[in-house]
C-alpha cells in the first residue's frame, strides 16, 4: 500500500548497503575529531558491535581519492585497539543533518522554552536563536512543532537528585484529593507507562507516606531545595499494597472520552451492548470526580455506598446555584 | 556484495566531493575504483549509485561540461550542501542540542536522534554544560503513526489511517496532511480530510495502529503561510470568553494557573478565567463538584445546573 518514494527513508527502510555507507561516511568526522578512541567505544556510538566497527575500518582504509596508492588512501590505524585517522580532510566535515535528523533536534530544544517566557528568558532566547539555526536545515519546520513543556527544568532537578542519591523537596498537586502539599522523596526512576496517551511518572520513595508512591510529572508544580536533608535514608520499606477499588458505570455517550478517561479498552466497551463496565481506581474520590465531570451522561451503578455518595455531592455542588 | 558496494560508494563520494570542476561519466568510470564491466553495466551502476547518494540527502550536482557537446554531462558535490554548517556554534550551544537529542531516548525517532548527536559530537566542540541549569527534556511521542505522518508532511503525500471516533468507532480517514504540533502535552494532525473536504485535526492518540502514505509526493499544495501551533491555539484553544467563578480557597487548582482572582471571602475567592471550549469547561467545573460555582456567563451557568440535575437524577 504505502508507494515507496524513493525520498529520504526512515533507516530501518534502508538496504544494508545504504545504511552502512552513511555509517562510513559519518566514522570519519567523528575520528577525526575523537583521535586514538578505542575500538569498544566507538562501536558502542556507532551502536554496533566490535567486529562490524572492525569491518568498516577495514573497508575505509581501502577508500581516498582516485589513484588509490598509499597518497590518495586514508591513512587509519587501529591495529592497537585504538583508532587514528588522517588524509581525511575531503570527509573530515560531519555530513549536513537530515530531514529527521534536523526535525528530533527542534522539537527537543522546543519543549526546553519555558511556558511561561518571562521566566529563565535568557536560556530561553538562547534556545530560540539554535531553533532558528537549525530550522535553516529543514524546510518543513514550520509545520511540525512540540509546545513547550515546563517539566524539562522539573526533570532536570529530579535527574540530578536520582544521580546524586539525594532526596528532594516537591510540590504535588494530588488529583484524587485536588490538594496541593509539598513532601520530601527519594527519587528511584522515570516511569512511563503503556497506554498511548502515556503521562510519565516518577517512581519514588515519599516521606510523608511512609512508601514508594508514583508521582505524574505534569502534576509536580515545582521542586525545592532539598538541602541539609541528607543522603538517602530509607530505613523502612512498609508499603502498604494500595487497595483496587472496581466499580460498575452505565454510559450512555461519549464512550471515547469514557475509555480516555478510565483507562478502558475500547475492545471491551464496544462488545458490550449495554454499556456497561467496570472500572478500577485506587481512590473512589478520584472515580467520583471523573464520574460527575460527564454530568449525568455516566451513572454509576455500584456499590451503593459510593452511588449515594455521588448523589450527595451532586446534590451539594447543585445547591451552590440555588 | 554490501562491502564492495559501500566502499564504491564512498570513493565516489570523495572523488566528487574533492574535485574543483565537473567529472564527466567517462572520467569516473576510468579513475573512481570500483566501476568495471562492460560500459552498459557501469552506466547501470553509476545510475543505481547516484539513486542511493540522493536516498541518503547527498545531493550531486549535474552540468553540462562543454557548452558546445550538450550530451556529455558533469558531475560534482558541492561541500557545503553535502557539509553541516549552522556557523559558529558554542559549547553551551552544543550542550543544548545535546539535551535536545537525548530527549528522545526510547521514543520515535530515537534513531535519527542518535545520529544527529553523532554529527555535532564530530564537530570536535567539547559541550560545556555549566552556564545551564539542570535541564533534562522528555519528548513524549508513543504513536506509531508519527514517523510516517512526518515524512508524508514533508513529502506532501497523502495518508490513510484508522481513526477511532467519539463514539468508539474505528474510521478510515483519508487526509493530505498539513502539520503535526503538540499542545498540552497531545500530539494533533493538521490536514484536510479528504471525503469531509475540510481542515481537521486529529489527536495521535486516536489514531489506530500507524498511516500509511499512499500518493506520490507533491500531491497537494499547502498555504505557505502555514503555521501548525498557530492554526491550532486559534482553533482549538484559544479562549472564547471569560468566566467568572468562585473557588473554594484552597481548592481548584487546576483551575488556578489561569485565573485572576478579583477577591476573597472567608471560603472562596471571586475568580475570571478565560475559556476555549463550551464542553471541557462544563466538564472540568463539574469534577470540582461544590469546590466551583459559575456565577457567569449565564448560559454556561444554565449548562452546569442542567448537568448538575441529570446527576442527581440518574443517581437517584
Amino acid at each position: 500500500m504505502a508507494e515507496s518514494t524513493g525520498k529520504r527513508t526512515s533507516k530501518k527502510d534502508m538496504n544494508p548497503a545504504l545504511d552502512r555507507t552513511a555509517r562510513l561516511l559519518d566514522l570519519v568526522p567523528y575520528l577525526a575529531t575523537h583521535q586514538g578512541i578505542s575500538i569498544e567505544e566507538l562501536a558502542r556510538e556507532f551502536s554496533v558491535s566490535t567486529s562490524e566497527i572492525t569491518d568498516d575500518l577495514n573497508t575505509l582504509w581501502m577508500c581516498g581519492l582516485p589513484g588509490y596508492t598509499a597518497l590518495e588512501l586514508m591513512d587509519l590505524s587501529f591495529e592497537s585497539g585504538f583508532v587514528t585517522i588522517s588524509n581525511a580532510d575531503t570527509l573530515a566535515r560531519p555530513r549536513t543533518l537530515d530531514r529527521n535528523e534536523a526535525l528530533t533536534l527542534i522539537l527537543g530544544l522546543e519543549t526546553m522554552l519555558e511556558a511561561d517566557s518571562s521566566k529563565q528568558s535568557a536560556l530561553s532566547e538562547h534556545i530560540s536563536s539554535l531553533i532558528e539555526k537549525i530550522s535553516q536545515c529543514l524546510d518543513i519546520a514550520r509545520l511540525i512543532q512540540a509546545g513547550t513543556a515546563s517539566s524539562s527544568a522539573i526533570r532536570g532537578e529530579i535527574d540530578a537528585a536520582i544521580g546524586s542519591r539525594m532526596p528532594i523537596q516537591i510540590e504535588y498537586h494530588s488529583l484524587a484529593r485536588d490538594e496541593v502539599s509539598i513532601r520530601v522523596v527519594h527519587p528511584l526512576e522515570f516511569i512511563s507507562l503503556a497506554n498511548p496517551s502515556s503521562h510519565e511518572y516518577l517512581y519514588a520513595f515519599c516521606e510523608h507516606s511512609q512508601g514508594y508512591r508514583t508521582f505524574r510529572i505534569d502534576r509536580i508544580l515545582r521542586t525545592l531545595d532539598a538541602q541539609g536533608l541528607g543522603h538517602y535514608s530509607i530505613q523502612k520499606t512498609v508499603t502498604v499494597e494500595p487497595t483496587i477499588n472496581t466499580m460498575v458505570v452505565a454510559i450512555a455517550s461519549r464512550e471515547r472520552d469514557v475509555a480516555e478517561r478510565f483507562n478502558l479498552s475500547p475492545q471491551n466497551l464496544r462488545a458490550d451492548s449495554k454499556k456497561e463496565v467496570t472500572i478500577e481506581s485506587f481512590t473512589p474520590d478520584w472515580a467520583i470526580r471523573e464520574i460527575m465531570s460527564f454530568g449525568g451522561e455516566v451513572a454509576l451503578k455500584s456499590p451503593p455506598d459510593l452511588r449515594e455518595s455521588l448523589r450527595q455531592r451532586s446534590m451539594r455542588a447543585l445547591s451552590g446555584y440555588i | 556484495m554490501a562491502s564492495r558496494k559501500s566502499e564504491r560508494l564512498v570513493n565516489l563520494t570523495i572523488a566528487l566531493l574533492a574535485t574543483r570542476r565537473y567529472l564527466t561519466k567517462s572520467e569516473i568510470f576510468r579513475s573512481i575504483d570500483g566501476y568495471e564491466g562492460e560500459l552498459s553495466s557501469m552506466e547501470r551502476m553509476f545510475e543505481r549509485d547516484k539513486d542511493d547518494l540522493r536516498n541518503l540527502g547527498i545531493l550531486i550536482d549535474v552540468r553540462g561540461v562543454d557548452p558546445g557537446f550538450e550530451d556529455e554531462p558533469g558531475y560534482r558535490i558541492h561541500p557545503d550542501t553535502y557539509s553541516l554548517n549552522l556557523g559558529e556554534l558554542t559549547g553551551t550551544e552544543i550542550a543544548l542540542l545535546s539535551l535536545a537529542a537525548e530527549a528522545w531516548r526510547g521514543a520515535a525517532l530515537g534513531e535519527s536522534a542518535h545520529s544527529a548527536l553523532i554529527k555535532l559530537r564530530s564537530l570536535g566542540i567539547a559541550s560545556d554544560f555549566d552556564a545551564l541549569p539542570n535541564l533534562s527534556p522528555k519528548v513524549q511521542v508513543n504513536s506509531t503513526s508519527f514517523v510516517p505522518l512526518t515524512r508524508a508532511i514533508g513529502d506532501r503525500s497523502t495518508v490513510t489511517f484508522t481513526y477511532r471516533s467519539a463514539q468508539l468507532n474505528d474510521e478510515t480517514r483519508v487526509v493530505n496532511p498539513y502539520g503535526l504540533g503538540s499542545r498540552k502535552g497531545n500530539w494533533y494532525l493538521v490536514g484536510e480530510d479528504q471525503d469531509r473536504k475540510a481542515l481537521r485535526t486529529f489527536r495521535l492518540d486516536r489514531i489506530v495502529g500507524g498511516a500509511d502514505i499512499i500518493s506520490k509526493p507533491g500531491t497537494f499544495q499547502t498555504d505557505p503561510d502555514f503555521h501548525v501551533l498557530t492554526f491550532l491555539d486559534s482553533h482549538l484553544f484559544e479562549p472564547r470568553d471569560v468566566a467568572q467563578l468562585r473557588i473554594r480557597r484552597g481548592r481548584g487548582h487546576a483551575l488556578r494557573g489561569e485565573a485572576t482572582t478579583l477577591s476573597s471571602d472567608e471560603q472562596f475567592d471571586l475568580c475570571e478565567l478565560p475559556y476555549a471550549d463550551d464542553e471541557r469547561f462544563v466538564d472540568s467545573i463539574l469534577w470540582h463538584g461544590d469546590d466551583v460555582i459559575v456565577l457567569r456567563p449565564v448560559a454556561l451557568r444554565e449548562k452546569v445546573i442542567s448537568r448538575l440535575r441529570s446527576l442527581v437524577d440518574s443517581h437517584g
